[in-house]
């Protein structure tokens, strides 16, 4: 009796179980696959129904919000489909948290879901883009493929609500043997069209885009397009360049031939010479040797500027005398002093005035310092003389026991010279005058005996001066060209 | 005895295990922690109103622009002098920094939310009546509409808030009860000039509702450094 029951309890086991798959049964647990919300502002979510245990089954889905215990169903199972849920944007809310379970029921029974939370921002993926147009452009130098394609429908792009983004991906599409090469990403912002650059001619590409909405998914890849690149014309180019290239080469021979022939005229036709200075009157060759007062006579034309050569008229400046029978001069005295010292008169010194004129031609002013320093009865007279070099200086003296000492140059006068010369050489010179004699001319004019011409002063003079003192004189060849001395000394006699 | 016992007892598994309906905790999106209910965070919500607010002021302002547009198109000219066309509010604007400083979250969200909920109504009014009127742009229809439907979904967001930072209940989800001035156009010039003073001032307050919200979302976030001015 217990093997009988046994055996019949074990059967009805075995036939439930077998009848749980073929006959009528409460239907077995849906699944919900996935939910999307195209725009942020509607979501559709979709299940998966389970076994319906060979009855008709009906799916609700349900929805609480967040915390709250109320519960919700669907309010639309048909706009997206079979075995969907769409909420449109009266319930959609991105504030909360969905909490979604789908029932299966049969005329047996009912078999929920498992609960998913769905926050609407975190499902955001556009639908993938419809069209994509590919068109080659061929401009002279960069052929490129232009990629263009319409933003996904609903999403709302233009107002700011979401920011999308595209994606544009290649490859060549190779019909043979060879293996697919890997696709090619590129970025491409928020623009409506992508180029780009250096396709290979011949091949055949495959392009896709698809796109993103803020921190969302990326939608599913745009259907493809296809482009093929023209064989083409690398040909042209090659030509240009290989007729540029050989006539680069032809003229660089041509060149180098026409160089290295000493042909002159052939030379001086590729490369010019240099013209050189040409000073009328001055020889460069001159210069290369090197003596300079050649070279500047050369410069010197005649005529050019007015020298005064006469020493007759430069002697009338200078007064230098011993002897009763000279003649003592009283010159004016021009000086400019830099350092503001005039010193036209000095009763207590020997030489009443000593005055130099110099003027030059040129517009340059030389500056005179004269200062006097009384050396143990002599007095000497520095006259600097700043300006431009001055070669020669001429002064006359006539017996006078001036001593004239130039630094730069030598100038000194004897009483018997005719010609003091200054050779300067430099900027300043010194000329430094040595008078033992008293001055000749106090501040009264009474010792005045007579007036030659307009610079020459007759003193009497009854003091018997010292002996003469020997001045060399130098007397130099050529006159200064550009310079007109007139110096007045005067010393007492 | 043996040999059957343990064929139920395998036919009992394998039946059971077909009907298991086992419970299994819920996962939060986007958090790790498991819970009966979730909520989204504090911060994604103040996020997500700060840029509610930022697009419905930058909104009011286009449509505002429009507006002008269209009533330079009809020859008309509205002078508003300010403040005195917009009808004075419950909520008192602070002017000075310190001012700024005191006030509280609980002050900043509950003015929000009157803003909000004293808006709503008008503007779906005016969205009407603009449809009624001639050679209207379409952006203005479009951008009106847009900004009542998300001013709606900004007072939903703004009562949320309230509960999570708050803790408050569930408010009265119908605002104070205004005394709709309902008016049946006389002239015209009398409902473009309404509708025109409704884009002006509601502009203002999107201004603040947006400060307001940036306010919040500062000290919400980061407590230490929040100044505005």
């Amino acid at each position: 009796m217990w093997r009988d029951a046994e055996q019949a309890l074990t059967l009805m086991w075995l036939l439930s179980w077998t009848s749980h798959s073929v006959c009528h049964s409460p239907p077995g647990r849906p699944r919900l696959t996935r939910c999307r919300s195209p725009e942020k502002e509607t979501f559709t979510c979709w299940w998966e129904p389970g076994s319906t245990g060979g009855l008709a089954t009906s799916y609700q889905l349900y929805y609480r919000k967040e915390s709250s215990l109320e519960v919700f169903e669907c309010p639309d199972y048909h706009k997206a489909g079979n075995n969907s849920c769409y909420f449109d944007k009266q319930h959609t809310s991105i504030w909360i948290i969905y909490n979604i379970t789908v029932v299966a029921s049969n005329a047996l029974g009912k078999a929920y879901s498992e609960s998913v939370e769905v926050d609407v921002m975190d499902i955001v993926q556009p639908h993938p883009l419809e069209t994509v147009n590919v068109t080659f452009v061929q401009t002279t130098n960069s052929p490129y493929f232009l990629v263009q394609w319409q933003p996904p429908h609903d999403a709302d792009t233009r107002s700011g609500w979401v920011t999308i983004k595209y994606e544009v991906r290649l490859k060549i599409e190779n019909s043979g043997d060879k293996e697919d090469s890997s696709w090619e990403s590129y970025s491409a912002g928020e623009q409506l069209e992508f180029s780009i650059y250096s396709p290979q001619p011949g091949a055949s590409y495959v392009v896709q885009v698809r796109c993103k909405l803020d921190h969302g998914l990326w939608s599913e890849w745009s259907p493809s397009a296809f482009i093929q690149v023209p064989d083409n014309m690398p040909d042209t180019q090659n030509a240009v360049m290989i007729i540029a290239v050989t006539l680069t080469v032809i003229i660089f021979l041509l060149t180098a031939g026409a160089l290295t022939v000493k042909m002159k005229p052939m030379k001086h036709f590729l490369l010019p010479p240099v013209p050189e200075p040409k000073i009328y009157g001055l020889d460069t060759q001159l210069l290369k040797s090197g003596k300079s007062e050649e070279i500047f006579s050369a410069l010197i034309t005649p005529g050019y500027p007015q020298i005064v050569q006469s020493s007759d008229r430069q002697v009338e400046y200078l007064v230098v005398s011993n002897y009763d029978e000279e003649m003592d001069f009283d010159g004016k005295a021009h000086l400019e002093d830099p350092k503001g010292e005039n010193r036209p008169t000095d009763t207590a010194q020997k030489v009443s005035q000593n005055s130099i004129k110099i003027s030059l031609n040129s517009s340059q002013v030389l500056n005179t310092t004269l200062s006097k320093n009384d050396h143990s009865g002599t007095v000497s007279n520095e006259l600097s003389v700043l300006g431009e070099p001055q070669q020669l200086l001429h002064l006359k003296c006539n017996g006078s026991p001036v001593k004239a000492q130039d630094q730069n140059t030598q100038m000194s006068s004897s009483s018997n010279c005719e010609h003091v010369s200054i050779n300067t050489a430099g900027l300043t010179e010194y000329v430094e005058v040595d008078e033992d004699q008293k001055p000749l001319v106090r501040e009264d004019y009474s010792m005045v005996s007579d007036i030659i011409s307009d610079n020459i002063l007759v003193l009497q003079d009854s003091i018997p001066v010292e002996g003469h003192k020997e001045v060399k004189c130098d007397k130099t060849s050529e006159p200064l060209g550009y310079l007109e001395t007139l110096t007045t000394f005067s010393s007492e006699s | 005895m043996k040999k059957t016992t343990v064929l139920q007892v395998c036919v009992a598994f394998v039946l059971c295990s077909m009907w298991a309906v086992a419970g299994s905790p819920v996962d939060c999106p986007g958090q790790d922690t498991e819970g009966t209910s979730c909520t989204i965070s504090i911060e994604k919500l103040l996020e997500r109103a700060v840029q509610h607010a930022e697009l419905i002021y930058r909104f009011s302002e286009d449509s505002k622009l429009m507006f002008d547009e269209m009533l330079i198109s009809y020859g008309m000219n509205l002078h508003i002098p300010e403040g005195t066309m917009c009808a004075p509010k419950t909520v008192p604007v602070p002017l000075s920094k310190s001012e700024i400083q005191e006030i509280s979250d609980k002050w900043i969200l509950h003015s929000i939310l009157i803003l909000a909920q004293f808006w709503i109504d008008p503007l779906v009014e005016v969205q009407a009546s603009l449809e009624s009127y001639e050679n209207v742009p379409s952006a203005l229809l479009t951008r009106s509409k847009w900004i009542s439907t998300k001013l709606m979904s900004l007072e939903q967001g703004i009562i949320v808030l309230i509960r999570q930072i708050l803790g408050e209940g569930s408010l009265a989800l119908e605002g104070p009860e205004q005394t709709s001035d309902r008016f049946v156009s006389s002239s015209i010039l009398e409902t473009v000039r309404r509708d025109y003073s409704v884009i002006y001032c509601f502009r203002k307050d999107a201004h603040k509702m947006q400060t307001f919200l940036k306010l919040l979302k500062c000290r919400q976030i980061d407590k230490e450094n929040c100044s505005l001015f």
